[in-house]
């Protein structure tokens, strides 16, 4: 059971590191990172295991992977020496436009075949395992040839890598439009699961955000359930499951306290 | 479907207002000025307009919460002026790269900076303020820097809250010193205020 490292919550990590088993870093906030922020890396590895989780690899990017990001990401991994490393399924740039956040890809055999390419050329950088995350989105491609499950379960197979199952975007994406997130879950290669996220999210128009500002909601705790007991029933090999919690930090105490409900779900499941 | 060419295409309409704006009232005029054949225009086309808007607004405000973290002193000073602002601003520059939040942030220093003093009336200090929230966005490596400025700015990071803040802050011409040593996080200011305030009205 781990936690998403933010620099805000340092002092609290490391006052109750016996309940943290490992953290995920934000791969972004160590690339050309000033020496206070390296320095905090080597703090950190020293006391952890540490998975570096990407923001701009862009692995759906029709035009291909940005070489010069990949080559510092490579070296960060190689640093962190990590059991595996992850990034996300979409794109987040295009035409020398850097959209701000992870975009989603058509359901199309075209976009899987992309990300697969992308993927082949980023392990001739980084040869440890790669997981792809889930990701929430608003904007639904209208023309599609195949389910979001299948579209996952196809790159996951074609590419022959690891998933990260966010579970909160899941839940998201699954009330924003509509679908049933438990069917989805079932679609998934199951054997391939080998981390989750869970965080907490907030309304605001309408739209169930992810914001991972706010205490995980309650239906979020019973897909959250069901994914695990889904997973101990078909050897899933799930190592490890991530609380994100990127801002409005409640007293670290609470974000203990969902740590330890994760850890008593999966023990009690 | 080029998938090339339409991430290149949404990604602008994501983005750009105007172009977002062009794009659902003419979508075969823009289209084809995006490079979009016309297959290609009619899927776009069923793109749901409303939740286009919704992701290019959230877009927006990630943004501004990313700069927020970025300026504190600035967003604390200015209160709701902050995203007023920053809406204003939003449009004449798209960040990039590994450090695009701390490039946006900087930008819009820039932005403040270049305001019209009509359009600061009831922040006079904003300027100034500006200017030191983007010395400190400079690189890690050690350096010097030094500005004149109209108001003392310590004044404005010592207080509690916009209401404060918005009592008139006497001008007081004061040069400010930055210096970030090597090896060190810490950058070290010091203000040098000539003697007398300067009343508003000169």
């Amino acid at each position: 059971m781990g936690l998403g490292f933010r620099s805000p919550l340092r002092a609290d990590i490391f006052r109750h590191q016996s309940q943290i088993d490992f953290l995920e870093i934000t791969a972004d906030h160590f690339l050309d990172a000033p020496s206070e922020k390296l320095a905090e890396l080597e703090l950190l590895a020293d006391h952890f295991t540490l998975i570096p989780h990407a923001l701009n690899l862009s692995l759906g990017s029709a035009e291909g992977i940005d070489g010069a990001y990949v080559e510092k990401l490579a070296a960060l991994v190689d640093r962190v020496n990590p059991p595996w490393w992850s990034d996300h399924l979409c794109f987040t740039r295009a035409g020398g436009v850097d959209i701000g956040h992870l975009s989603p890809l058509p359901l199309t055999q075209e976009a899987v075949d992309v990300v697969c390419q992308n993927i082949e050329r980023v392990r001739g950088f980084i040869a440890l395992p790669l997981l792809l995350e889930n990701i929430a989105y608003t904007v639904q491609w209208p023309e599609t040839e195949m389910t979001e499950a299948a579209f996952v379960s196809a790159v996951a197979e074609q590419a022959d890598c690891g998933l990260l199952l966010d579970v909160a975007n899941l839940y998201a994406n699954s009330v924003n439009h509509e679908f049933d997130p438990v069917a989805f879950f079932e679609q998934l290669p199951r054997d391939r699961i080998v981390q989750l996220h869970f965080a907490g999210g907030h309304w605001h128009d309408g739209i169930l955000i992810d914001s991972h500002a706010h205490p995980v909601l309650p239906a979020a705790w019973e897909l959250m359930e069901s994914v695990v007991r889904s997973c101990s029933a078909n050897s899933c090999s799930v190592r490890g499951i991530i609380l994100e919690r990127d801002e409005n930090f409640p007293a670290f105490t609470d974000i203990l306290a969902e740590l330890h409900q994760a850890r008593t779900l999966v023990e009690v499941v | 479907m080029s998938l090339v060419d339409m991430q290149r295409a949404i990604a602008q309409i994501y983005t750009q207002t105007d172009i977002r704006q062009a794009f659902f009232s003419d979508p075969n005029a823009v289209g084809h000025q995006l490079n979009l054949d016309d297959t290609d225009i009619a899927r776009l086309t069923c793109l749901s307009k409303k939740q286009v808007e919704q992701f290019a607004a959230s877009l927006k405000r990630k943004r501004l919460n990313e700069i927020r973290k970025l300026l504190p002193t600035l967003h604390r000073c200015l209160g709701k002026r902050f995203s007023a602002y920053f809406w204003r601003y939003a449009e004449t520059y798209h960040p990039k790269g590994i450090r695009k939040h701390h490039h946006d942030a900087y930008q819009f220093c820039q932005f403040l900076i270049g305001l019209p003093a009509e359009d600061r009336a009831d922040c006079p200090w904003l300027l100034d303020l500006a200017a030191c929230e983007a010395v400190l966005l400079q690189s890690s490596r050690p350096w010097l820097r030094w500005r004149f400025l109209q108001y003392d700015i310590s004044m404005l990071a010592d207080s509690a809250s916009p209401s404060e803040i918005d009592v008139a802050i006497p001008r007081r011409p004061t040069l400010a010193i930055w210096l970030r040593r090597p090896g060190t996080v810490v950058v070290h200011r010091r203000s040098l205020a000539f003697s007398w305030p300067v009343s508003a009205s000169n």
